[in-house]
């Protein structure tokens, strides 16, 4: 059973796209299904917020689109991380992680 | 580059919108696809399916958008919207674009051409190198103290301290020196046949370009190995002096040119636009090394270049990099006093005034003008009125855009209530009126640059050339912009705020009258402000103008009427002292022979066109210190002088010609000389003479005259004194001597002519041509002239405060006319039902009118005590206008009521002409 879902912490859909294409390049609803399946369907990401991500991704040089075909043989838009957006991504994570950590502190304490 | 790209790609989506929208539509739709897919593969129906994708999605254009307005060109976009909307709005009501592009035309067009004139002689700076490296050693303007003495804040130095400067102090990268008097000089081409031409020159050290750091514009300027005493005569030339005179011809560089008759090599001449250190009417044109002074001035005690305590020079200097001028300033005082000490004899009084003796340090970099300070403060009297004219235009516009806005109200309801953001609206209507302001200020700049031609003409009425030119410079444009847009959004953001205030429901009702409701007290307010602006500027223009019109109205003490003057130099012509006093009585003959002519006079100084030199005196036998202070005017004059000037002779004689050089010594004062230092005798037959030693029974007064005004009128006139040009006193070797010599030479020919003087020229010239033809005069005019061209400025503030002052007027009228009309349409019903319920016509008018006199009046209770303290802030810089003149008040406070009187008839008339019957069938 899946866990109720629950909205995203703010900016954080951004690093959790780019993670989700650093496993393969995949079209949008892939990186939906994706991080729903992973997050156990805790995220359910709306197409609303999902395509402006991608479109400031693309414009940041984080990610790049190709049309390619899909298992079905259909046209479909594949993002692909680039190299400045593995970086980033790399970044961002190390940031989330010293973020946690110190809220995860604060909880404690 | 991380800007770079989200440009590009934003531009790109910009050009090819089409195709990103049918792509996002491909994608869009497929998403829906695979995720109704997974759900059916999860065991939905394919409706339920299609149901829950939908759902989850949204509509697919809401993505969109919110896609679309995650990049900046989504913005711009917007904005291009608004503008092309906007202008549709202009466009759809020419009547209401051409008022306001008309208003804000004159409003930006007033400030842009003020701004223009105080660019031009406060800001700008000196077409140099690096001006704000420049700094001035000193500060003031060349007044005191050629003759020597103190002058406690140091402005200009002699010639030793100078070098002692250049040579010693480590603190400029470059000093150089200039002369502070200009000296006029005759030159021509050698071999010409020409008439020779007179030209302003200076005198500058020979390193004087390379510190201001220009370039020759043909030839070479003048370098430090022109500037030795062995060295041949060179000198450089102005480029409109090389242009007006000598047809820009190339050959003259090199060749030799005579300057007042002596040979001088041309070596070079100015860049374009080069007017020398100051701003200035009547700027150099010829520039001769320090050197040459004593082969112009004569060798000896006439050159003032080697003496000791003669200030003349300006210094100027490039500092060192790390050097700050607040330490080099104590450093350069220090340096004075101790130089004070050891190179001059001190008297005991100048020992007791040494301490105060200081130089300060600075800006150089936009030269040194009498101009700018002289026209600072009335520069900006005008800037603040013309602000003031553009607030209140600023005020007519927002008050039409209330206006409008009200009437839209319905419309802006329906946009909000169709989900259009308030600040979405307040930028449209923002960037409307920014449009309109852009359009106007585009306006206003034609209207500034005809009205700076205007301005130019009056301000340097008589003058030879014009160093501030009306073309529109950058710094304009960028000012006429900004004030432009800075328009926009003052007189936009009420109308914005108030206007896209409305309740959506209450709009949409219908009932615009509830909705118009609010709009009408902001107008109100706006009137009563333009009616306060409105009273302060008439106010300000009336004591202005009635400042111009006591200048003019002075009794100068002299006759204007029927007198003609000319400068002259007959220096420049090559007269040596001793042949002076022959040359002058043959001239004097020889004018008085014109027919027509009644009397010629020749003088040193006149009034109202070349004042003075001040000097102190010593009256015999009278040992009292405020005798040493007091400031004289010293002049020397021909017989005949005062009869031509038309300066009434109170007591005893004028000069004549049978004072000569051995006879006893004589001078005429001035009526306020013999009431100083005589009160209560007879001045005449009493002695005094120079502040010197020995020298208080050097004249013996033989006649006393009336008062006359040889300065500008608003400044403290002084106590004069009148020698004859031909009796000169031996003085020890100082600068007295050098004065005795100096004077000699007269400057001015006045002459008393029967009939129109205009008509005199030809025949004057040809007077003194059949003398000598190589004497030249410069600026033959009538007296008349020479006194109106010394108000040019004052002349210039009161026509201008009087014009901005009538445009305010013009435009709180309307904005009132506007306001009450509107106020009328609004209440026709309710003026309908008066009158249905027994009002008369007469109770209607009243009733308006009531209305537009009280905002008014409200207007004047602010406006009134404002102008009160501005009078008084003003009193100090006018002429004999009190600091509270309520006569100018209550003229201000009845025009304004007339004006309020025709704005408020005409819609109270049509109030009277509602018909009961129509105005409540119109509900």
């Amino acid at each position: 059973m899946p866990d109720k879902p629950s909205d995203l912490v703010q900016g954080t859909l951004e690093m959790l796209v780019l993670k989700t294409l650093a496993l393969e390049p995949m079209h949008g609803f892939g990186v939906a299904l994706r991080i729903e399946q992973i997050s156990n369907g805790v995220f359910r990401v709306n197409p609303g917020s999902l395509f402006p991500a991608f479109s400031r991704l693309e414009r940041a040089g984080h990610i790049k689109a190709e049309w390619r075909s899909t298992e079905n043989n259909r046209r479909a838009k594949y993002y692909v991380l680039t190299d400045s957006g593995r970086k980033a991504l790399k970044e961002e994570t190390r940031e989330w992680g010293r973020q946690i950590a110190a809220i995860t502190r604060i909880l404690e304490a | 580059m991380r800007l770079l790209r989200p440009f590009l790609m934003g531009l790109k989506a910009l050009f090819h919108k089409d195709q990103r929208n049918l792509e996002l539509d491909e994608e869009l739709s497929g998403f829906l696809e695979a995720s109704m897919q997974e759900k059916m593969r999860g065991g939905m129906s394919h409706n339920d399916a299609v149901r829950a994708s939908r759902a989850e999605m949204g509509t697919m254009e809401t993505v969109k958008e919110k896609v679309h307005s995650a990049g900046w060109e989504s913005l711009a976009e917007s904005i291009w919207q608004d503008i092309r909307y906007g202008l549709r709005q202009l466009l759809r009501s020419p009547g209401f674009t051409l008022t306001a592009v008309l208003t804000l035309a004159l409003g930006i067009g007033a400030n842009t051409a003020i701004f223009t004139l105080v660019h031009a002689v406060m800001l700008k700076q000196l077409p140099i190198a690096n001006p704000h490296e420049l700094y001035r050693v000193g500060e003031g303007e060349y007044y005191c103290c050629e003759w020597g003495g103190l002058e406690d804040s140091w402005g200009t130095f002699d010639y030793p301290f100078y070098k002692h400067l250049r040579d010693t102090n480590p603190a400029f990268a470059q000093l150089a020196a200039f002369s502070g008097g200009g000296s006029s000089f005759n030159v021509r081409r050698a071999g010409s046949t020409g008439a020779a031409q007179t030209t302003n020159g200076e005198y500058v050290s020979g390193n004087y370009f390379s510190t201001l750091g220009i370039q020759a514009s043909l030839g070479r300027l003048l370098n430090p190995s022109d500037d030795k005493p062995e060295s041949p005569t060179a000198a450089v030339m102005g480029y409109s002096a090389w242009q007006n005179h000598y047809g820009a011809d190339p050959s003259i560089v090199g060749s030799t040119i005579l300057v007042n008759g002596l040979p001088v090599t041309l070596v070079g001449i100015a860049p374009q636009g080069f007017f020398g250190d100051r701003l200035n009417p009547n700027p150099p044109e010829l520039w001769i090394p320090l050197n040459q002074e004593p082969t112009f001035e004569g060798e000896g005690q006439k050159s003032i270049l080697n003496s000791s305590g003669d200030a003349w020079l300006y210094i100027i200097g490039r500092l060192k990099p790390d050097v700050l001028p607040t330490q080099l300033q104590t450093q350069l005082s220090t340096d004075l006093r101790q130089w004070l000490q050891s190179e001059r004899q001190l008297s005991k009084d100048d020992l007791a005034d040494l301490p105060k003796q200081h130089i300060q340090i600075t800006p150089g970099g936009s030269g040194i003008s009498s101009f700018r300070s002289s026209s600072k403060n009335g520069l900006y009297l005008l800037s603040a009125a013309s602000v003031l004219v553009l607030l209140i235009a600023c005020a007519n516009l927002a008050n039409l855009l209330l206006a409008r806005s009200a009437a839209r109200q319905q419309q802006t309801a329906l946009r909000l209530s169709l989900g259009a953001t308030r600040s979405r609206l307040i930028r449209a209507v923002l960037t409307e009126s920014v449009l309109l302001s852009v359009i106007g200020g585009a306006a206003g700049l034609l209207l500034a640059f005809a009205g700076t031609k205007a301005i130019l003409l009056i301000v340097f009425r008589g003058a030879k050339y014009i160093p501030v030119h009306a073309t529109p410079s950058l710094p304009i444009l960028g000012f006429a912009l900004l004030v432009s847009v800075l328009t926009g959004v003052i007189f936009g953001i009420a109308p914005a705020w108030i206007g896209t205030h409305a309740d959506p429901q209450e709009g949409l009702r219908g009932s615009s009258r509830s909705a118009t409701h609010h709009s009408s007290k902001p107008q109100k307010v706006l009137v009563v402000i333009q009616a306060a602006l409105s009273i302060v500027l008439l106010a300000v223009a009336g004591l202005v103008t009635q400042s111009l019109r006591n200048l003019e109205k002075t009794d100068f003490g002299f006759q204007t009427q029927g007198r003609l003057l000319a400068n002259i130099s007959f220096k420049a012509a090559g007269y040596k002292p001793e042949q002076l006093p022959a040359l002058y009585e043959q001239l004097q003959q020889r004018l008085e022979q014109v027919p027509g002519v009644r009397s010629a006079g020749l003088s040193l100084n006149s009034p109202q066109n070349l004042c003075c030199i001040n000097l102190n005196i010593t009256v015999g036998g009278r040992t009292d210190k405020w005798i040493e202070d007091t400031n004289i005017i010293y002049n020397r004059v021909s017989p005949h002088y005062f009869e031509t000037l038309g300066t009434p002779l109170l007591r005893g004689r004028e000069i004549n010609e049978h004072d000569t050089q051995g006879s006893q010594h004589v001078a005429v004062v001035d009526e306020s000389f013999a009431r100083k230092f005589f009160p209560g005798e007879d001045a005449i037959g009493k002695s005094f003479g120079i502040l010197l030693p020995g020298h208080g029974y050097d004249y013996q007064i033989v006649g006393i005259v009336k008062d006359a005004i040889y300065k500008n009128p608003s400044v403290t006139q002084s106590p004069a004194l009148f020698l004859p040009f031909t009796q000169t006193t031996e003085f020890a070797p100082s600068g007295y001597r050098r004065l005795e010599t100096g004077t000699l030479y007269a400057q001015v020919i006045q002459l008393s002519v029967v009939g129109a003087p205009e008509g005199y020229e030809k025949a004057f010239l040809n007077a003194l041509a059949s003398v000598d033809p190589n004497l030249s005069v410069v600026n033959v005019k009538t007296y008349t002239e020479q006194v109106a061209v010394q108000f040019n400025q004052e002349r210039l503030i009161a026509r201008l405060t009087g014009l901005f002052s009538l445009l305010a007027l013009m435009l709180a009228s309307v904005g009132l006319y506007g306001v009450t009309a509107y106020n009328v349409t609004r209440r026709t019903n309710e003026i309908g039902t008066r009158m249905a319920l027994g009002a008369n016509r007469g109770d209607i008018v009243s009733m308006v009118l009531r209305s537009a006199f009280s905002q008014v009046a409200i207007g004047l209770c602010i406006g009134l005590p404002l102008a009160t303290l501005i009078g008084r802030y003003l009193a100090h810089q006018l002429y004999e206008v009190g600091r509270f003149d309520p006569l100018v008040l209550a003229g201000a406070t009845i025009v304004l009521s007339v004006c309020t009187l025709i704005a408020g008839l005409f819609p109270a008339r049509r109030a009277a002409s509602i018909e009961p019957m129509e105005a409540l069938r119109t509900e």
